[in-house]
């Protein structure tokens, strides 16, 4: 039944997409938004860009995990069961670390191998992230997103503002922007 | 490897208790969430000593996937176990997964009214200088500790990766890949390459009856030298990462 309702791609697509989620993305937890965002918008379909920037704002306004994004997404392709599988096989990989191999935790610290592949793929989820900036700022389709975009940037970069205070003053803005006549397409 | 025995066990219902609030209250991401994990099992309740509580998240941060969300299953399972770190894990998700199914039912289905929408695409619109900012802080302190060869190395996988998200998101994940493989392969080759040549100076050591201790002084140290230096350095980031 999932396998039918879970969008273009089906439910082997969501299963992948989830599972870079939550057992491949290195270094930081923004990286999982350029991992999400080609499957999402692109290539399967489940939303369009625009829908793809609101998940990214409820991941980072919601309180919990960051990575919970992913259920908006499955949320996307194929509802409630879409939404709980993404998040299942999302935080699965973290309980299996912890249930399988935490009592060798501690040797990963002194583990040369795992730290030089992480001297590698820690700046490239850095840059990653960095530019997954260009196809979020392609998302926006009204100009007056433009201009919200541009007073974020210099709230967070140059004032120096909170993440979820900017946020929501944003989303204020786009409540204003809408009683104001601005276009809000559907 | 247990350094010390936890002051006291928490109970289960403790574990789903304490783990739910913070789930509930941990707005702002990991930053948040290991600053609440920190003032509750060090700072409050002496569960985990200040050095437990570094070590586990530097090892957690070597893992993929979401960093303080390990941290909390793994803080629930030094305290009670496999069970408890179900249960923490659980409670510690469960909250904020509620609240955005509820969320995502409200703004992705059916035609919300036109002030949510605006909403939507006001915080939306955002989103790209919240990306600018989470990847430089991630950068900036990388870029810092480069330097030389090294730095030149940080760029090439930074600019992959920045590529690889601009342009062909789809294949990032092989992008993250190869660059973390290349770095291992070249450390590989380098600490073979010192090895050889430590292995030529102590020869030549050997041959001409120079002290042998000069061998051992090679200016290249040795792979288990380099990484074990490097560990302080990936905790002190770590703490770093939770007060930004």
């Amino acid at each position: 039944m999932l396998v039918a309702s879970a969008g273009e791609g089906g439910a082997g697509a969501l299963v992948w997409t989830a599972l870079k989620v939550g057992a491949l993305a290195f270094g930081g937890g923004f990286v999982i938004v350029p991992l999400m965002q080609a499957d999402a918008a692109s290539t399967y379909h489940w939303m369009t860009h625009g829908q793809f920037l609101n998940a990214v704002a409820l991941g980072q306004v919601t309180p919990g995990p960051v990575t919970q994004t992913v259920a908006a997404v499955g949320y996307a392709a194929g509802g409630f069961p879409g939404a709980l599988l993404a998040a299942l096989v999302a935080f699965s990989p973290s309980f299996s670390f912890v249930l399988l191999g935490a009592a060798r935790f501690e040797r990963l610290l002194v583990n040369h191998g795992v730290l030089a592949f992480l001297r590698g793929a820690t700046p490239a989820a850095a840059g990653a992230i960095i530019g997954s900036a260009v196809p979020l700022t392609a998302a926006l389709g009204q100009s007056w997103q433009d201009a919200v975009l541009l007073a974020a940037t210099a709230a967070l970069l140059v004032l120096r503002r909170g993440v979820v205070q900017t946020l929501l003053l944003a989303a204020v803005a786009g409540v204003a922007a809408a009683l104001l006549g601005a276009p809000i397409p559907r | 490897m247990r350094t010390a025995e936890p002051l006291a066990r928490p109970s289960f219902a403790e574990i789903a208790r304490e783990w739910g609030r913070i789930g509930c209250v941990g707005f702002g991401g990991p930053p948040a969430h290991i600053a609440l994990l920190h003032q509750l099992c060090v700072e409050r309740r002496a569960w985990l000593t200040e050095a437990e509580f570094e070590r586990a998240i530097a090892a957690t941060n070597l893992l993929p996937g979401p960093a303080s969300t390990q941290l909390a299953i793994y803080c629930a399972w030094r305290l009670r176990g496999s069970r408890g770190a179900v249960l923490g894990g659980v409670c510690f998700i469960l909250p904020g997964l509620l609240v955005i199914l509820a969320l995502s039912a409200l703004f992705l289905s059916g035609s919300p009214p036109s002030w949510l929408r605006g909403a939507g695409m006001g915080a939306g619109a955002a989103v790209a200088a919240v990306a600018l900012r989470a990847g430089l802080s991630v950068a900036r302190p990388i870029w810092r500790r480069a330097h030389g060869a090294r730095r030149r190395r940080v760029l090439a996988y930074g600019l992959a990766g920045a590529v690889g998200a601009a342009v062909a998101g789809q294949w990032l994940v092989l992008v993250l890949l190869a660059c973390g493989t290349l770095e291992l392969a070249g450390a590989r080759l380098r600490g073979g390459a010192a090895r050889t040549a430590g292995g030529i100076l102590f020869s030549a050591a050997a041959g001409t009856h120079w002290p042998t201790a000069q061998a051992g002084a090679s200016p290249t140290r040795s792979p288990a030298a380099r990484c074990s230096s490097r560990a302080p350095g990936r905790a002190g980031r770590a703490r770093s990462y939770g007060r930004r």
